[in-house]
């Protein structure tokens, strides 16, 4: 095993901006832009407001998951200094957390097949070739393991944390880890039927919060071998200083009413650390559930400890939605800041704890940045400076 | 580190259980099933390795699983057997990790969200066969049942599903983040799944449904055989892998890798062999492959 990995690259767009820089200033800004979908027609009787990149063209044999994925990397590629030529000499692995990008769910095809049409295999063979590892797998030249994680909302968190132990495993020299997911009608109108979306902008750990807003976007991540990053003679932004994963084991769709599983991964991942974090990025996705849950445990194990939501910024981003955050906890430890929890106002009693209410500077070696998933999965990434 | 397989699951055409499998490889061929695949011509019957989860009630009152879409009961089964074989507890596996794959994930239950938005609007949509859509779906029935809190993920990556799957679990309890992780690969061969075979294969070829388990852990002890090494990558795999010619007992598809690597292992134990590699190359560029030596 080797130590901590490097993070030596990072790229990210969503709703927020289409670079991480452009996300970052949109956070520090208070900026967001929650609105009905441009390319998602339901018949709702309330528009419900989701995050939706704007302008956003790709080309017809990728799915949009998959081209967002690729913009991402394209720009953490050029953040880590490599370009595809540098790759070739390497063994570098893809870990992508998706939740849309794997779902055989094309709905010109279902429909078509229900109705008797006997439709050509063309759109599930597309989705079959747009595996989101594969893709990147397969246009970078790679040839190290690639694997998508399937993880539901923790999905991204889990493909770093992955991405991460390949490389203390001394399995690769560089990974390329995030997330990437698209606005789909299905997932849409799935998380209205659960009664989950909020139908005006969300309100992450706010007392008046009604639900999350879907978003869409990919977040990347160049995760590095020390040995690799001393011979290029790059950067760390940041190292992976742990990674707890943990299941609730207690219902399909509500998370623990105690937090138990959450407990347990943040545990895992400081590890021995019993202070110096900096701030939490939470999860928060404004329904009434987890943020209750997720408040709670965050008071009770890092009392002090200023936390905060970007689903504000971002909407919830799904399988995206960890690496997303993961890039946000790398760039604002970086910067020595963490922005304002977007669209909270009122503190929740039941929570007993109240995000950050402004921009503020922060202090600390460390930064967690949390997700907690449908199915009772929790993951926890601790990024910070330490030597390994 | 060691890592041991201490307990097997499987279901698929030729049964459910370590000992049905064991059977069917005696008999070299298991008489294929069918499938009525809807199509504009009509319903077409094609011949298909079908996986029976009745055997499931022995696991789990039937009132218990009426929320359960047929992808999900497969993965239970498979647990449950996995778990039965290993001498453990259907229950209060506090610390147990779980690892699942699908290739394809719950089709049948997707399939049954579209219909409800189809048939009555956006706002009709089913929150249960959403819920049961998702690809972690199986897990997210699976831990509860086993009380499994530790560690639990999902991966899909094609046909090399359950290959991602062990080399997670593996690397898993060799970082120590379980002693014990359940394992296992679920396709489903749903009515569209059935489809997309038919028209790409015509009757030149059965598909297969099914689900493998395989209880990992660190202890020797009872197992069933070593785990010896977990590889995957992209481009050319360079090694050959065992070809085991095993349609003719549970098909061919996605859930073929899981049922491969159950039915090494016991030709692995039958022949005394000192070691067997099985794994998959993919056209497309991906490789996978496990090396199975006896415990």
């Amino acid at each position: 095993m080797t130590g901590a990995p490097a993070v030596t690259g990072l790229g990210c767009l969503c709703a927020a901006g289409g670079s991480l820089s452009a996300c970052l200033e949109s956070l520090r800004a208070g900026l967001r832009q929650p609105k009905p979908s441009t390319r998602i027609i339901t018949t709702h009787p309330v528009p419900f407001p989701v995050f939706e990149i704007p302008g956003f063209e790709h080309p017809s044999e990728l799915l949009r998951t998959s081209a967002l994925l690729l913009a991402a990397c394209r720009e953490a590629l050029a953040d880590a200094g490599l370009e595809k030529a540098d790759l070739a000499g390497l063994r570098v692995g893809v870990c992508v957390g998706t939740t849309v990008g794997c779902a055989l769910s094309n709905e010109s095809f279902c429909e078509a097949f229900r109705k008797g049409l006997d439709p050509d295999l063309g759109p599930l063979q597309k989705v079959a070739r747009n595996n989101p590892a594969a893709v990147l797998s397969r246009t970078l030249g790679l040839t190290g393991p690639s694997q998508t994680v399937v993880n539901a909302c923790s999905s991204g968190t889990d493909a770093i944390g992955i991405g991460a132990s390949w490389i203390r495993a001394g399995l690769c020299d560089l990974v390329l880890a995030g997330g990437a997911d698209e606005l789909s009608r299905i997932t849409l109108d799935g998380f209205i039927a659960l009664k989950i979306v909020d139908p005006g902008p969300c309100r992450p750990f706010d007392r008046e919060r009604k639900g999350l807003n879907l978003g869409e976007g990919a977040a990347l991540l160049v995760l590095e071998s020390e040995e690799s990053r001393r011979r290029r003679q790059a950067k760390a932004r940041a190292r992976v200083l742990g990674y707890g994963v943990a299941c609730d084991a207690h219902h399909q769709t509500a998370p623990h009413p105690e937090g138990a599983g959450l407990r347990r991964a943040i545990r895992a991942a400081l590890g021995d650390r019993t202070g110096g974090v900096a701030f939490v990025n939470a999860h928060g996705t404004g329904t009434p559930d987890n943020d209750r849950v997720e408040g709670r445990v965050i008071a009770d194990l890092l009392p002090g400890v200023p936390f905060f939501s970007t689903k504000g910024h971002t909407g919830h981003t799904l399988g995206a939605a960890g690496a997303i955050e993961a890039a946000f906890t790398v760039a604002n430890l970086e910067a020595g800041w963490i922005p304002a929890s977007a669209g909270f106002a009122t503190p929740d009693p039941e929570i007993g704890s109240q995000p950050s209410e402004r921009v503020q500077a922060v202090t600390g070696s460390s930064a967690l940045s949390l997700s907690l998933a449908f199915g009772g999965n929790n993951a926890a990434l601790l990024f910070g400076q330490e030597l390994p | 580190m060691s890592v041991w397989i201490q307990g097997m699951g499987v279901l698929g055409g030729f049964g459910c259980g370590r000992q049905a499998l064991a059977e069917a490889m005696e008999r070299g061929r298991v008489e294929p099933g069918s499938l009525v695949v809807p199509t504009g011509q009509g319903p077409v019957e094609i011949a298909a390795h079908r996986a029976d989860t009745a055997p499931l009630e022995r696991f789990l009152p039937r009132r218990a699983l009426r929320r359960v879409d047929t992808f999900g009961r497969m993965a239970l089964l498979g647990g449950c057997l996995a778990m039965e074989d290993a001498g453990l507890a259907i229950g209060g596996q506090a610390g147990l990790g779980l690892v699942l794959a699908s290739g394809l994930g719950a089709t049948g239950a997707t399939l049954s969200l579209l219909d409800s938005i189809f048939e009555a609007g956006d706002a009709c949509a089913s929150p249960i066969h959403f819920a049961n859509s998702l690809h972690n779906s199986a897990a997210a029935h699976l831990a509860p049942l086993l009380g499994a809190d530790g560690p639990c993920i999902t991966l899909s990556q094609g046909r090399l599903s359950i290959v991602a799957a062990l080399h997670t679990a593996r690397l898993w309890i060799e970082e120590g983040r379980a002693d014990q992780v359940l394992v296992g690969c679920v396709e489903e061969l749903s009515e569209v799944m059935g489809y997309a075979w038919l028209k790409s294969h015509g009757s030149a070829a059965v598909p297969g449904e099914g689900a493998a388990f395989f209880l990992l852990g660190k202890s020797p002890e009872g197992a069933l055989a070593e785990l010896a090494s977990v590889e995957m990558g992209w481009g050319d795999a360079g090694n050959p892998v065992e070809a085991l010619a095993s349609e003719a007992l549970y098909g061919q598809g996605y859930a073929a890798v899981g049922l491969d690597i159950a039915l090494g292992l016991l030709r692995l134990r039958q022949d005394g062999l000192p070691s067997l590699r099985v794994g998959i190359q993919e056209p497309e560029g991906g490789w996978g492959r496990v090396l199975l030596r006896p415990a």
